[in-house]
């Protein structure tokens, strides 16, 4: 009897769980399907013969790809040159904005100095700028400063640009590390810079990480500054470049699609290798303040 | 807790001065100048006419004009139902992902991807697939009956808006749920399965126990989700350059259009400051109001 209960009693939960099981299942794979969809749509595209581009129905499934797309596009634009400026770009201005917040940081998150929250205020007004009202100014900066279609020029814009972030997110991971380890490596001799450096930076690689990748980004999909700094075709960044492609009504879409791939794949690629180091760095940073 | 080896004058001010430098140098000095801008015709056109200042003109100008309420119009509701929508697929996905099921971590990474999409691919992908005639979306509204015929996304002022909130949304649900994902793992199991024995349903769980324990995950991500939406430039203006017919033409598109467009620095500086002034004003009343709230909890 008792048994007999327990069995029907079981028997529903593992039903119940079953089917919630299979909801969450669906859910999953549709979510999932929806997502990832445009970025199915953009490989195929790219992959496409010139021929079947505007063959409709649309093929979910083409039978024959090619990569002619691609060597048709870099033979046509500039495109390992946007690139290259792309990466340089990114790179000097990543390790410029990464230099100075380091320092800022620590001192931020390890002293309680007078106008610490002025600077805590300031940083996140700038977090509020909307990109014209920074761009305007720098622009008429520039332009006296001849800095205008320069690297130079763009570079002191991106570093800028990402300071603030970087400051943040550096400090909330500096602050979850303690003040003790330090504590000790300066009693043990350790001066506060090489502790710093030996001590709260090895500790805080995951956010230093998650830092990184966030600065190259922002500096990888920066638009407004680029395409208004920068004159010169050959030294456009690739967001410019690209944005050129719409309207062009005579480069096909297949084309398009590659200059898109071009631009996302560096970027998906760096994401899927630090994903784990950027979800705990990001809500470090957005949550704890 | 060691006040005393923390302490010292000079060193904290020589680690920020780079940072500090920089930032008044190249961002609190700009918007400094904007602002100056705003006071003043600037019209690079006419260079001979000089910088007259003319004190709040621009500003009296700007809210006698039809366009800038149009813009403040435009931008509300884009705001509002980007916010909205990001909030809830990206707080609903978090939840999903959160269960328990195989292949989690792959349909995570998945999920997440579209955050990491340049905005000016994203742009590229979404203007093919849009396309009215040979887009893959048509295609499927029509193949499944939901509409019968093309829609002209580009082309149509209502169908633009909700192109641009298609894009918006896809590229930025994913960071609301990475938030959430983040702080679903910090709310405790054991409180849910404590829960579950006491009988609570799928529905008062989320009530008394989810909901609650991401309180704090909230309010950072509407307050960041407003902010970046208000002031979204890429996205809209590479999509529809603030058209048709300036249907997507929200506050800070028309500032680069007056500035860049037609060169008129001051003009497009003194909307440029209100935007800034909105989003100032509105994130200290929010922190004001949670912080208070917060508290009586």
């Amino acid at each position: 009897m008792t048994s007999e209960i327990k069995w029907t009693l079981g028997s529903s939960i593992r039903f119940r769980k079953s089917v919630k099981s299979f909801l969450v299942y669906i859910l999953v794979i549709l979510t999932c399907v929806i997502t990832f969809f445009p970025l199915y749509w953009m490989v195929l595209t790219a992959m496409l013969h010139s021929g079947s581009i505007f063959r409709y129905p649309p093929l979910l499934f083409p039978p024959r790809l090619s990569l002619e797309s691609f060597v048709e596009i870099m033979r046509a634009y500039p495109l390992a040159r946007w690139f290259g400026n792309t990466i340089f770009v990114a790179v000097i201005s990543t390790f410029s904005a990464l230099l100075i917040s380091v320092f800022g940081a620590y001192s931020l998150s390890r002293y309680r100095f007078k106008g610490r929250l002025t600077a805590i205020t300031a940083i996140l007004i700038t977090q509020m700028v909307p990109p014209p009202l920074f761009v305007i100014p720098l622009y008429v900066l520039f332009r006296d400063m001849v800095l205008l279609d320069t690297y130079t020029g763009l570079i002191i814009g991106h570093t800028t640009f990402t300071l603030p972030l970087c400051i943040w997110m550096l400090k909330g991971f500096f602050d979850s590390v303690s003040t003790e380890l330090e504590e000790a490596a300066m009693l043990d001799g350790c001066s506060r810079v090489g502790a710093l450096f030996r001590i709260i930076l090895p500790l805080s690689l995951p956010g230093l990480a998650a830092t990184t990748v966030l600065a190259v980004v922002t500096s990888w999909n920066e638009f407004a500054l680029a395409v208004t700094l920068m004159n010169t075709k050959s030294k456009w960044m690739l967001s410019v470049g690209l944005t050129s492609f719409i309207g062009e009504y005579q480069i096909p879409w297949n084309q398009v699609a590659a200059g898109a791939i071009v631009m996302v794949l560096p970027i998906v690629l760096a994401f899927a290798y630090l994903q784990k180091y950027l979800i705990s760095g990001l809500s470090a940073g957005a949550i704890k303040g | 807790m060691g006040q005393k080896s923390l302490q010292s004058h000079t060193l904290p001010y020589i680690m920020m001065a780079p940072a500090m430098a920089a930032m008044a140098l190249f961002i609190l000095y700009p918007i400094g100048y904007s602002v100056w801008l705003s006071l003043h015709r600037v019209d690079f056109l006419r260079p001979q006419a000089g910088r007259p200042f003319i004190g709040l003109q621009n500003y009296l100008k700007l809210f006698s004009d039809a366009a800038f309420w149009n813009a403040a119009q435009i931008t509300l509701v884009y705001t509002t139902v980007a916010v909205v929508v990001s909030f809830i697929i990206g707080l609903a996905t978090a939840l999903l992902l959160n269960e328990q099921f195989r292949g989690r971590i792959l349909a995570r990474s998945i999920v997440i991807i579209p955050w990491a999409v340049p905005y000016v691919a994203a742009i590229l992908i979404w203007k093919w697939m849009l396309n009215t005639d040979f887009g893959i979306v048509n295609y499927i509204l029509l193949k499944f009956g939901l509409i019968t015929e093309g829609i002209n996304w580009l082309v149509s002022p209502v169908w633009a808006m909700v192109a641009v909130l298609i894009v918006t949304v896809w590229t930025q649900y994913p960071f609301v749920t990475m938030m959430h994902l983040a702080a679903l793992q910090g709310i405790a199991a054991d409180l849910q399965e404590a829960a579950t024995i006491d009988g609570a349903g799928v529905l008062d769980r989320f009530r008394y126990v989810t909901w609650p324990g991401l309180s704090q995950v909230n309010t950072a991500a509407i307050l960041l989700l407003v902010i970046w939406n208000f002031r979204r430039f890429t996205i809209i203006y590479t999509m529809t350059g603030g058209g048709p017919i300036r249907s997507t033409e929200t506050l800070v598109i028309q500032t680069y259009r007056q500035a860049f467009s037609f060169y008129n620095m001051g003009y497009a500086s003194a909307i440029g400051t209100v935007i800034l002034g909105v989003l100032l004003a509105f994130s200290l009343i929010y922190i004001i109001i949670q912080y208070r709230t917060g508290k009586e909890v």
